[in-house]
């Protein structure tokens, strides 16, 4: 190429470059501000039932990699063998890599304790409870029974996969050089009530040992894969991790079960009818606390101030949005882990719209919904209406959450 | 950020928001949904980074992530517009030829430009659209990129080398009068 020609083609890349700058953008679209505020706290409130949903998919994960390896084109007999050597084991121990939300897996029996990112879900599926410590904030958040704990039952979950078909995969060289021979599979998890998560998994096992080492699980539809590697079997673990005790210094977030007030009676539960746009009730977008309270009477808890949490009536109202301290979101059932122990949200929207309806029935009310985004989790079922400012989630077919947001 | 704090995130998005916006125009362009798209997710993605600390006011990450974002659009639109067959070296001149040679130029040169970008490594990106487009300061992009300034200059000079070599590479859809 002569000196010219690169110059030329250094001239072409400054134009290029001089006319990129030069387009003009425009101002900032009219709404786009709210539904960013919008989509970064319903971000925030994923984030805080994360560390809980990982836990089960880490659970889930060591389960199914289970399940894959002992059903590799091998006869049932050998599968038995195989899976009565790790029903003998009693303890494991994994390091869980993910993208999201990564950390540390230990399986004691019926009990798991999952850590990381300054967090640890401590669960026993024996004893249908489940603790989450924070120890960034030291806040403390108790977890009722809604249907995940039963996932974490490590063991059981692996009898219960003995199904999954498989196939063998390349082998996979671990630390000590050794090749670990590989297989994978496909199955359907139970995750809560009769929901199922859809995943290809693929495990990788000890030559030696012959128990899994290194396992990769992902849902369908979702690029990333959360992988366990390290995985120790029958390695010692204290007890004391195992503690579902809230420790000294820790604030429990939320209420706990005695605390919850009866759910309100069909009279006042037909009050609670969430308009797209407008709010829900009485309760109009952009009403200040004050405002609120004057109707609803004072939140049952608040959290982070702009949380108002009616848990008897499953209602969470955020003060967040275009102006600040104002009604920006309406939450008919929040998930988030401080808010699990509430009462289901008795009420509707205007089209008719409950808690339990189907997703024809949604369909039926509102139209087809938006794209789906390529962010959210393969397994979290959402139907977005952008313009409606309205978000509707479904667990098992049935509608599980509605979010409305303010659209001005 | 306080966790999810509405304050926080309504002070970055009014401090931030326009430049953001300029940011995800001028790498994706405002004809569909792409540029809003990145634009939340630009903010979602620096909002997470910034769980259980303060939020700073660091704009140069947020466009940083913009970038990012802007540009994983832009290879979607091009493994789609490859699917649909529609693409020959990255452009298309659907209207262009009725369009004035300089303006058909720019055109086509812009277009040239994202696809570029798109092919880059993520680091060499953000070095090139942080210092030569953004014009952030060699210190303001090297921190956003978590690099040291030494290693933006080889970033940098990576991200030139391989454009050039793009435009070296690239013909005219018609010759444009000099």
């Amino acid at each position: 190429m002569s000196i010219n020609q690169e110059s030329h083609d250094g001239d072409r890349l400054a134009r290029a470059t001089l006319s990129m700058q030069a387009i003009d953008a425009g101002d900032l679209p009219v709404g786009l501000s709210v539904r960013t505020r919008a989509a970064v706290t319903r971000a925030a409130q994923r984030r805080r039932r994360a560390v809980g949903m990982r836990l089960v998919a880490a659970a889930v994960v060591g389960a199914l990699g289970l399940a894959a390896f002992f059903t590799q084109s091998h006869s049932s007999v050998a599968f038995a063998e195989l899976a009565a050597r790790v029903n003998a084991t009693r303890t494991l121990k994994a390091v869980v890599v993910d993208p999201r939300e990564g950390g540390t897996l230990l399986v004691s029996g019926t009990r798991t304790r999952f850590e990381g990112n300054g967090a640890a879900v401590i669960a026993d599926a024996s004893q249908r409870q489940e603790v989450m410590l924070d120890s960034r904030t030291l806040s403390a958040y108790r977890i009722p029974q809604r249907g995940l704990s039963q996932a974490l039952d490590f063991y059981g979950i692996f009898r219960d996969l003995a199904d999954a078909a498989s196939t063998p995969i390349p082998g996979y060289t671990d630390k000590l050089g050794r090749l670990c021979p590989g297989a994978q599979g496909r199955a359907d998890v139970k995750i809560a009530g009769n929901a199922t998560w859809s995943v290809d998994a693929k495990v990788w096992s000890d030559p030696v040992t012959k128990l899994p080492t290194r396992m990769e699980i992902r849902p369908l539809q979702e690029s990333t894969a959360i992988v366990l590697e390290e995985i120790e079997f029958d390695v010692p673990l204290d007890e004391a991790l195992f503690d579902l005790t809230i420790p000294p210094g820790y604030q429990v977030v939320g209420l706990s079960a005695d605390q919850l007030k009866a759910a309100p009676g069909a009279e006042e539960a037909a009050k609670l009818t969430i308009t797209a746009g407008v709010g829900i009730g009485d309760i109009k977008f952009g009403m200040s606390r004050q405002q609120i309270v004057a109707i609803l009477g004072e939140p049952e808890f608040t959290l982070h101030e702009v949380y108002l949490n009616y848990a008897s009536k499953g209602l969470q109202l955020v003060l967040v949005g275009r102006e600040p301290n104002k009604l920006g979101m309406i939450i008919a059932n929040p998930y988030d882990a401080a808010s699990l122990t509430r009462h289901e949200f008795p009420g509707q929207t205007d089209k008719g719209i409950q808690i339990g309806s189907s997703e024809q029935e949604v369909t039926d009310a509102y139209g087809q919904p938006d794209p789906r985004r390529p962010n959210i989790p393969a397994h979290l079922h959402y139907a977005a209406y952008e313009n409606l400012g309205l978000s509707i989630g479904f667990l098992d077919g049935k509608v599980s959450q509605i979010t409305a947001s303010r659209t001005d | 950020m306080r966790s999810g704090s509405a304050d926080d995130i309504d002070a970055v998005l009014r401090e931030h928001g326009q430049a953001v916006w300029r940011l995800v125009v001028r790498l994706v362009g405002n004809d569909g949904p792409d540029a809003a798209d990145c634009f939340q997710q630009a903010f979602v993605e620096f909002a997470s980074l910034h769980r259980g600390g303060g939020i700073r006011q660091s704009g140069a990450l947020l466009k940083r992530i913009a970038a990012a974002r802007s540009i994983d659009a832009v290879r979607r639109r091009m493994r789609e517009r490859r699917r649909a067959g529609e693409l020959d070296v990255g452009l298309i001149s659907t209207g262009r030829e009725f369009e004035p040679d300089a303006q058909a130029e720019a055109s086509e040169f812009l277009e040239l430009l994202r696809e570029a970008l798109a092919e880059l490594p993520e680091p060499q990106s953000a070095a090139f659209v942080l210092t030569q487009i953004e014009e952030l300061s060699g210190g303001e992009a090297a921190a956003a990129i978590d690099v040291t300034v030494n290693h933006l200059g080889v970033l940098l000079h990576r991200a030139r080398t391989a454009l050039q070599a793009r435009f070296e590479a690239y013909k005219p859809t018609r010759e444009f009068k000099p």
